[in-house]
């Protein structure tokens, strides 16, 4: 579905990326991880295509970093549910207005996107919250909406960067656990993060290391 | 786009920074009053002129003794030269009749006989009251054994020939410069507005909004900016007549600030302020922040 074809990105004439190759399946779930700074952003925006390579390729489905054109831009974005490092919530609008974002972009009717926030909202637990504002909630809760936010249209792929960056332990397993309800109902996901700790708490998943400019696959051994 | 949530979005856009919003409509009011104002003076300095080469006629003063045969010779002249769109003949009657009306009997009493020549008035349509086709005619009549004088009001006529082109291209500066400054001053002011929204429209481009849909409430906005703002333009100005243009000014010029087609063509005006200066604010950032890899 994503693929990184010897993917090189630098900027402002420092390298990030260099030469790399990355294969991301359907169904896959995948970690991320690195030192903070490392490129794992970078990594991400080249995938929702915020970023366009120095050199070589990348594919999501049928788009290509090569092509595309500016306009298309919008309609890959859609098939993409991302929850941002900073959340990106909306702090003037409340919890349903916020998860309802993405069906007002594509434009559907009141009726289905009353359905589909409540159904996002109830899978990530907020259905109690959805008339609070994000400044009314914790730092899990908004996490949360976020989340609902980027599976409330159905995407191929939810991307999470650092998702449980500013949570303690608990609610961070907690959003794991989410994150990997999603992957099990067909969705891939791709996380990353700097918390080793995290990773190893669900190791049979494949797990992806930005390292040096390059990407590495990692095993945890048991 | 639902319109529901066009208009939401478009509420809560202009309630979100009321401030902004209400500076950005008072800069339409203005702009528009301004508009208004220079659009009136244009106007009456064309009505001016147009009253003065309204009054432009010819007056052609006759021999005292002729036969009708030489008259219609005059008058084949005239129409053979074009542009007369009425000839009136005066005799020495005539001329006697309208000289006691305007200056009284007793001046006449003075002369044993009437002094006053016969004469033929000449009025002309108004594409040939000019000096050229004027001499044109004069050289055209005097050919005439029976004319005697030919007078028009010369200077006037030249000086409205060589002040109309100036006068309608800087009415016409005027307007361009004024239409430019409001798009400038309703864009920059919108764009107020727009720059404490610009994480939102970063947030939309993300999630996959296209350009229509980003724009879509920001020119809502405008437009409803502009109706207010044509709004409020229109009610002053009319304020203004009631209250001060009626009384003091309206014997000398004649304001549009009562008329109902001008106020509707105003508030479109507003409308299209603010719609074109929203589109312009929005416009920066609507660009697609993608970097390439350097």
């Amino acid at each position: 579905m994503i693929r990184f074809d010897k993917v090189s990105f630098s900027y402002n004439s420092k390298k990030i990326l260099d030469n790399v190759d990355l294969y991301i399946n359907n169904d896959e779930f995948l970690f991320v991880v690195g030192e903070s700074g490392i490129g794992k952003t970078t990594l991400f925006k080249l995938m929702y295509f915020e970023e366009i390579p120095t050199s070589g390729t990348v594919f999501f489905e049928n788009f290509s970093s090569d092509n595309i054109d500016v306009q298309e831009i919008p309609y890959l974005r859609r098939r993409i549910g991302v929850v941002f490092q900073d959340f990106k919530l909306m702090q003037d609008r409340d919890t349903f207005d916020n998860i309802s974002l993405p069906l007002e972009i594509i434009g559907d009717k009141k009726d289905t996107i009353k359905k589909k926030v409540f159904d996002a909202a109830s899978r990530v637990g907020l259905l109690d919250k959805l008339n609070k504002k994000p400044f009314d909630l914790s730092g899990g809760e908004q996490q949360r909406i976020a989340i609902a936010r980027a599976i409330v249209n159905k995407p191929e792929v939810v991307i999470a960067d650092e998702p449980t960056g500013n949570l303690d332990p608990i609610i961070s397993m907690d959003i794991l656990k989410l994150l990997n309800e999603i992957n099990r109902r067909g969705t891939a996901v791709i996380i990353a993060t700097h918390n080793f700790e995290l990773v190893r708490k669900l190791r049979d998943k494949r797990i992806v290391q930005v390292k040096d400019q390059k990407l590495y696959e990692v095993k945890i051994r048991t | 786009m639902n319109f529901g949530y066009l208009l939401k979005e478009s509420y809560r856009g202009l309630a979100s920074a009321k401030l902004s919003t209400i500076a950005s409509i008072l800069t339409i009011s203005l702009s528009l009053i301004m508009l208004a104002v220079f659009y009136n003076i244009s106007l009456n300095s064309s009505k001016l002129i147009e009253s003065i080469k309204n009054r432009v006629e010819i007056e052609i003063f006759l021999q005292d003794n002729f036969s009708q045969e030489n008259l219609d010779q005059l008058r084949d002249i005239l129409k053979r030269t074009g542009g007369v769109k009425k000839i009136e003949y005066i005799s020495k009657e005539d001329a006697a009749k309208i000289f006691e009306k305007e200056f009284g009997k007793e001046m006449l009493d003075v002369f044993e006989r009437n002094p006053l020549p016969p004469s033929m008035k000449v009025y002309l349509f108004d594409d040939y009251k000019t000096t050229s086709r004027i001499e044109k005619l004069i050289s055209d009549v005097s050919e005439s054994p029976i004319v005697s004088d030919i007078v028009y009001p010369k200077q006037n006529l030249e000086v409205i020939e060589q002040n109309t082109t100036g006068i309608y291209y800087l009415n016409l500066i005027i307007l361009i410069l004024i239409s430019i400054a409001s798009i400038f001053l309703v864009s920059n002011t919108i764009r107020l507005v727009i720059n404490s929204k610009e994480r939102l429209i970063e947030i939309y481009k993300l999630l996959g909004a296209t350009r229509n849909f980003i724009r879509a409430p920001f020119i809502f906005e405008g437009l409803v900016q502009g109706f207010i703002g044509g709004i409020i333009a229109v009610v002053l100005l009319y304020l203004f007549y009631i209250y001060f243009a009626s009384n003091y000014l309206s014997e000398i010029f004649s304001l549009t600030f009562n008329d109902g087609i001008f106020m509707v063509v105003l508030v479109v005006i507003g409308l299209l302020l603010g719609t074109i200066g929203s589109t312009f604010s929005v416009r920066k950032f609507l660009k697609e922040k993608i970097s390439i890899g350097t």
